[in-house]
């Protein structure tokens, strides 16, 4: 068994934006080549405050693995000749520069299909390579902010939030391999390439469910609201502290109070006033609407027995009883979460554990193989082999600092 | 119609989020995809809000209409003989069958993949879920809003001094269904390569955390558990949502995130070299973060006497900054109206509507919205015949049982 798409050659000139891009690739067999700077790309180092020089990029090896790598100086005079003799033999190139950096150097994507025409060029940026934002500068909390995904977040009383870790150019960079694989099987199936163009403003948009059609529909606009308190048609709190954190309950989902109180009265933290509700009160639709003191009393009951367990056991005995609670996962949590081991999820990136088997596809696998290259790692391999330059002019480009 | 994906068929058995939205990327690709439904179990988004003009009705939704476009509808009840007769056919007639059941539904209902794959030996399956198919928690059953909580993002949502919040609605939904689409169409490759199908297990869950890779190697790599931290982020200083001058009775933020020491010569710049910004310790990532409270103080004190417009037409472009939106606010900007991100569809009950569109350009092979949403069971007649072959007699006795359902109001 291979991936899926095994024989498929990917050319990967991203920034971190968009590494993400060229790992679900290569997970399904793709073979893809980081093109770096001669040195390495800077970015594979932690540059976060505090950091000890020469630290990892957690990202680097968490999006890399898997990947080959050679080296180029696109700056450089003659890189632009290097650059195509491996275009004319890849299917996709993705890139994700924050200007237009391919088209000024003259790879844009005519330059591109006049020496290979089925070639795919991917482009990852925040907001499209055309429009009135297209030369702006952005970051994840930009682009979260314009694609609306800060604005719902939050509590009332203080700015709104984004989710504190970079999260809307993966969303880009995802997005984008489901249209890369779109353009492959046209250019297999016409012999023409083409650009695909994502925007991370608009895979932003994507991701706000309901609140996006409120001013075409209704006229209602979502504002942030604090999480987890009880709310207008939703009478029941949902946030609850436990012995090592905290846990989501969702009250009205499968059995619902009734499967809460029997809970809570074979746990032995049933309060008199709750037992003396009946199965048919408790089973009735209109309970919290006829009986509004009911939420408070149930909750309250449920919050004092919640902290006296842990997030893995409430989850546990939750779906036991059929009830919908989850655990407030931290990474470390997440890290050993029993599932996730059952199933095998964690891939090896050198000896660290990074996610994973995001999808299961018995008769083409994602790869396993957990490689990351050191920069120019296959330099002999690509430029001699694959390239056919000679070893003469391997070491010349060398030389000067081109390759 | 005439895209990439001519001549795919899928059978769309999924509900709520993942599933539809995974069928519909392959609808305006140019598949031929049926969406099944029930009166007996309607989708939960048929009953969710937003409705046209406020109005509730199961062809009303925007919700349930959105995640829906370009598909055929067919109304059918799958637990009946004359739906089990439909479902045989449906099973013969696609090459992707999509469903997002709890783990072991399908198999109680006789659709389980092994049972579908007598009929159809090359057929591909997705099944996405929460958990997975397998494991532990594999009978774990919920919306996307606890899966936020249970993959990471609630306890990476808030402010560090109060308790846990949350990105808006089934975000892990949002990720999932990519994921989802790319495993479809690396199927579909396999298939045409081999002829071989296959069943996919996909744990909603399972591709969640791949946004969190980074937080998940940094603890490894360094035992620091990632946590919420407002706006702030340990690479860039300042880095923050700023109050504007309010705007038609709403309140008003722009984002400014300072990512390298040049963007904080630009931002000094922009700004005219204010007193406040001339610590030169102020040059570097580590001298901002050690005054980060007083920057954001002071930002906040210019962008107050502001709108978000002259905010961001003095910062652009050189200092990444933009509007915080709300959802009017996507409708009036120009960069999604460039985009043709929302686009309008007639639809029969709730009239002239825009849908969510492309999220990526692609020059040859544009992404399709072809139709509204559809009535539930709207295409009934013509899915029957046209695609599954039943004669005019047998649609009428499947129509008589109850087996075929449809809702037009």
């Amino acid at each position: 068994m291979s991936g899926a798409l095994a024989g498929l050659r990917v050319l990967d000139l991203t920034t971190e934006r968009a590494w993400l891009s060229g790992r679900v690739l290569a997970d399904l067999g793709a073979q893809v080549t980081l093109v770096e700077p001669p040195g390495g790309d800077p970015a594979r180092l932690d540059r976060r405050a505090g950091a000890p020089p020469g630290r990892t990029n957690p990202a680097w090896p968490a999006f890399n693995r898997g990947k080959r790598s050679v080296t180029l100086d696109l700056a450089r005079p003659g890189a632009r000749e290097l650059f195509l003799r491996l275009a004319r033999a890849a299917d996709v190139v993705i890139e994700s520069y924050e200007r237009e950096t391919l088209h000024g150097r003259g790879l844009g994507h005519a330059a591109l299909s006049a020496v290979n025409p089925r070639l795919v060029l991917v482009s990852v940026t925040p907001f499209g390579r055309t429009g009135p934002y297209a030369g702006h500068a952005a970051a994840d909390l930009v682009v979260a902010a314009t694609g609306g995904a800060v604005w719902t977040n939050g509590d009332p009383d203080r700015p709104p939030v984004r989710i504190s870790s970079g999260q809307y150019f993966l969303h880009a960079a995802a997005e984008a391999v489901v249209h890369t694989l779109v353009a492959v099987r046209h250019a297999r199936r016409t012999g023409r390439g083409q650009h695909v163009d994502v925007s991370a403003q608009l895979a932003t948009i994507r991701t706000l469910m309901n609140a996006v059609p409120g001013p075409y529909t209704d006229g209602s606009v979502v504002d942030r609201a604090s999480f987890g308190a009880p709310g207008p048609g939703q009478p029941y709190r949902h946030l609850f502290g436990c012995r090592d954190g905290h846990v989501l309950a969702t009250v009205p989902f499968g059995p619902g109070p009734a499967g809460y109180v029997g809970w809570l009265r074979d746990e032995g933290f049933l309060p008199p006033a709750l037992a003396a509700y009946d199965a048919g009160r408790l089973g009735s639709p209109a309970l919290a609407a006829d009986d509004p003191s009911f939420p408070e009393l149930l909750t309250g009951a449920l919050a004092g027995y919640f902290l006296t367990e842990t997030k893995v056991e409430l989850t546990r005995k939750a779906l036991a009883r059929r009830l919908m609670v989850a655990p407030v996962n931290t990474v470390a949590d997440l890290m050993a979460d029993e599932q996730l081991a059952a199933r095998d999820y964690f891939l090896t990136a050198g000896d660290l554990r990074v996610p994973g088997v995001w999808a299961r596809l018995p008769a083409s696998p994602l790869a396993s193989a957990g490689h990351v290259a050191g920069p120019g790692a296959d330099n002999e391999t690509v430029w001699r082999d694959e390239a056919g330059l000679s070893a003469e002019e391997l070491s010349r480009h060398r030389g000067e600092g081109t390759i | 119609m005439g895209g990439p994906l001519d001549g795919v068929k899928v059978w769309d058995a999924s509900w709520v989020g993942v599933g539809p939205l995974t069928a519909r990327y392959l609808a305006e690709y140019g598949a031929t995809v049926v969406r099944t439904e029930s009166t007996r179990s309607v989708d939960v988004l048929r009953k969710a809000p937003p409705f046209k003009d406020g109005v509730p009705g199961l062809n009303r939704s925007q919700f349930f209409a959105d995640y829906n476009a370009s598909k055929l509808g067919l109304g059918v009840n799958l637990s009946t003989d004359g739906g089990r007769r439909v479902a045989a056919r449906l099973t013969a007639w696609a090459d992707v069958v999509i469903e997002a059941f709890t783990p072991g539904v399908m198999d109680r209902l006789g659709l389980g993949y092994d049972r579908l794959r007598a009929v159809n030996p090359s057929l591909i399956m997705l099944s996405t879920s929460m958990n997975g198919q397998t494991g532990p928690r594999r009978g774990f059953a919920g919306f996307g809003t606890v899966l936020a909580a249970m993959s990471g993002f609630c306890e990476l949502t808030g402010w560090p001094d109060r308790d846990p919040g949350s990105p808006y609605g089934a975000y892990t939904d949002f990720i999932g269904q990519r994921f989802a689409a790319v495993a479809v169409l690396a199927a579909l490759e396999h298939r045409d390569r081999t002829g071989e199908g296959q069943h996919i297990d996909l744990s909603q869950m399972e591709t969640g955390l791949m946004f969190l890779a980074p937080e998940l190697v940094d603890h490894q790599l360094t035992g620091h558990v990632a946590t919420r931290d407002g706006n702030r982020d340990r690479a860039a200083a300042p880095h923050g949502v700023f109050p504007c001058l309010p705007e038609g009775g709403r309140e008003r933020w722009v984002a400014i995130a300072v990512t390298g020491d040049d963007q904080w010569t630009a931002l000094r710049r922009a700004l005219g070299e204010p007193a406040w910004a001339a610590d030169p310790r102020l040059a570097t990532l580590s001298g901002r973060k050690e005054q980060e409270d007083r920057l954001e103080r002071a930002l906040a004190a210019w962008t107050s006497a502001r709108t978000v417009a002259e905010v961001v037409g003095t910062l652009q472009p050189e200092v990444p900054a933009g509007p915080v939106h709300d959802a009017r606010g996507l409708q009036s900007d120009p960069q999604v109206a460039h985009r043709g991100y929302f686009r309008p569809q007639p639809h029969p009950v709730m009239g002239m509507t825009p849908y969510e569109g492309a999220q990526a350009e692609l020059s040859l092979t544009p992404y399709r919205v072809t139709k509204a949403a559809p009535l539930l069971g709207e295409d009934n007649e013509r899915v029957l015949t046209e695609l599954l072959g039943f004669a005019a007699d047998e649609v009428a006795g499947l129509v008589a049982e109850g087996a075929v359902e449809q809702v037009l109001d």
